[in-house]
């Protein structure tokens, strides 16, 4: 349980104290139990379009650019997709 | 002229039109008297500045013009900070009202301050709170329920006259039972959920806390109205809640199913299925027919609800990270922003708020939504499914509010799960997107109000109000001050 705390607090960028930790994992091993219950339900046959794809889906991978990084936004994301606001148009 | 606290709206609104009270003269002395009793039980996170004038009211608007009422925290406002009970929006002016509050400011409403509530709305006690826990006006040992315990406290403890609040899973309708007062979720979409900081958004309410129906039916008019703000939106635009409620023929010889797996005394306490079973009496004596039904999987409600429920709250609450307000901003910019999300994000949340982040995290993460979050969302349509197909044999459903009275201030606070059993009664209605609403059914033999529930198919609003309104006259279920209230306001100087 405390490792996937720990796994958990990251992904959620959450930090639990040395002193709540024991308490925290013991209650929150409670409620992994109680949640555990719509496992033993067989809804299998329900057509709900699901939001979260079985398969992982795995991002394209980063590509590191030559060129450094001026810390501005090129104009294209800047201002390419939302018209031009000097017009007024969105 | 303090008498006059413990009207209703309605009642208080044919003395300002007989031009028997002034509505700023009644609002002063509801202040004064919100002042009086909040050391007690300290419904408010914020009251409204004492002595200052208050706004010019039009009372000729209709509605609910002159009445003060009281907003819950997590609704969005201009005149009061916002801060959704947590620390880490403590003292956040938002830029904008919530479209229900705009809509009631609009109206001609006097705002009495903003109540407290269990952090972003989750918990069933209002001990949830970052800052204090408010107490029952019936018992001040015993909490007030939640999340909208500050809500229905403040009705109940004669400190506004309507309040608004939210339910995500039985947030207005168990601290309405708890505190004695009429508390009532519409469809979703009925009310704009505009400037809702939001919790878990496919659940999310805002609802309403009024000493009868017919207040609530006053309050629709003003704030069950279409909003392009919220895309969710879906509420008939000239909808009259008030001539719906009237509508005495719309219920007439009308089913009533009584859901016998909450009627199950291993979940329910005796004296909660006492109340209940007399109030299923009052209804048979008004002409209803009652048959009982069955519920397939009543067990399933409660995993499934605490498995979208925090997995939406973890995405939501993703936002809290001290870079564009809250907590935190301005950005500390010699901390890494890895560092500065945990230095804002930590202590900033309480203990019950990370650990719903932490389940929403766990039940959405790879490896596991298949087996909580996907299966979860099957379980819902089939609740859904269920719940439609047993309105194709009854009219409403009732059920009771909660498995129990009011309980002791600390009692389940350490046990989650045991919080979370509360709410077997309630997160029915928002998992079916479906209206409900808890009235009062006595008292128990210790003194403490008992709710009772009826809940209506989808767009059935007006016919539920219709329901409850006769279960109301039926009952003579009126409105009562509970005695340490009643004795504060004997001692009140005016």
């Amino acid at each position: 349980m405390k490792e996937l705390l720990d796994h958990l607090c990251e992904l959620a960028r959450l930090e639990l104290s040395d002193d709540e930790r024991e308490e925290f994992a013991r209650k929150f091993a409670d409620l992994v139990a109680f949640v555990d219950a719509i496992k033993e339900l067989h809804e299998q046959s329900r057509e709900v379009p699901l939001q979260i794809p079985k398969e992982r889906m795995e991002t394209a991978p980063d590509e590191p650019r030559a060129e450094p990084c001026t810390g501005e936004v090129p104009r294209k994301y800047a201002a390419g997709h939302i018209g031009d606001l000097e017009e007024g148009e969105v | 002229m303090k008498e006059l606290l413990a009207l209703t709206a309605h009642e208080l609104m044919a003395k300002f039109a007989a031009g028997e009270v002034a509505p700023e003269e009644f609002y002063a002395l509801q202040m004064r008297f919100a002042r009086h009793i909040e050391p007690k039980v300290r419904s408010f996170l914020t009251l409204a500045e004492e002595g200052v004038a208050p706004p010019k009211v039009d009372t000729r608007k209709g509605a609910l013009s002159g009445i003060p009422v009281s907003i819950k925290d997590l609704l969005t406002t201009t005149d009061f900070p916002t801060t959704a009970g947590s620390r880490i929006l403590e003292g956040y002016a938002p830029p904008y009202d919530a479209t229900a509050v705009r809509l009631l400011r609009e109206a001609g409403n006097y705002f009495t301050g903003k109540t407290n509530l269990d952090e972003f709305g989750m918990g069933s006690s209002t001990e949830n709170s970052a800052y204090f826990p408010t107490h029952n006006p019936w018992d001040l040992a015993r909490v007030p329920g939640g999340s909208s315990g500050g809500s229905a406290s403040s009705v109940a403890a004669l400190q506004s006259v309507v309040s608004l609040g939210t339910d995500t899973g039985g947030s207005v309708r168990q601290p309405a039972g708890f505190c004695g007062v009429v508390g009532f979720v519409p469809t979703y979409g009925y009310i704009s959920r505009n400037g809702l900081i939001a919790f878990a958004s496919s659940l999310d309410h805002v609802g309403i806390v009024a000493r009868d129906v017919t207040d609530v039916a006053l309050t629709m008019n003003v704030i069950g109205r279409p909003d392009r703000l919220d895309a969710t939106s879906q509420a008939p635009p000239d909808a009259d809640y008030l001539a719906a409620m009237n509508d005495r023929e719309s219920v007439g010889g009308c089913t009533v199913g009584v859901i016998n797996q909450l009627m199950d005394p291993n979940l329910m306490a005796e004296d909660v299925l006492v109340a209940c079973e007399v109030a299923i009496r009052v209804l048979e004596n008004a002409g209803c027919g009652v048959k009982r039904v069955d519920l397939a999987g009543v067990k399933r409600l409660l995993p499934c609800y605490y498995i979208l429920c925090p997995a939406e709250a973890s995405s939501n609450l993703a936002r809290y990270d001290g870079i564009r307000y809250g907590t935190g901003f301005p950005a500390d910019v010699s901390r890494t922003l890895q560092e500065h999300y945990l230095a804002v994000r930590s202590p900033g949340f309480g203990e019950e708020v990370r650990r719903r982040i932490l389940l929403g995290t766990y039940v959405l993460s790879a490896g596991y939504a298949e087996a909580y979050y996907n299966q979860a969302r099957r379980v819902r349509h089939a609740i859904t499914e269920g719940i439609a197909d047993m309105f194709e044999d009854v009219d409403f459903l009732f059920l009771p509010t909660s498995p129990t009275t009011a309980f002791g201030l600390g009692d389940r606070i350490d046990d989650p799960v045991k919080m979370y059993a509360a709410d077997i009664c309630t997160v029915m209605a928002n998992l079916a997107s479906t209206p409900a609403i808890s009235l009062p059914g006595g008292l128990s033999p210790q003194g403490m109000p008992v709710g009772v529930q009826f809940m209506a198919p989808q767009k059935h609003d007006g016919r539920l109000l219709a329901l409850a309104r006769l279960y109301e006259k039926s009952a003579g279920a009126e409105y009562s001050v509970p005695p340490l209230v009643a004795e504060e306001l004997a001692g009140f100087e005016e």
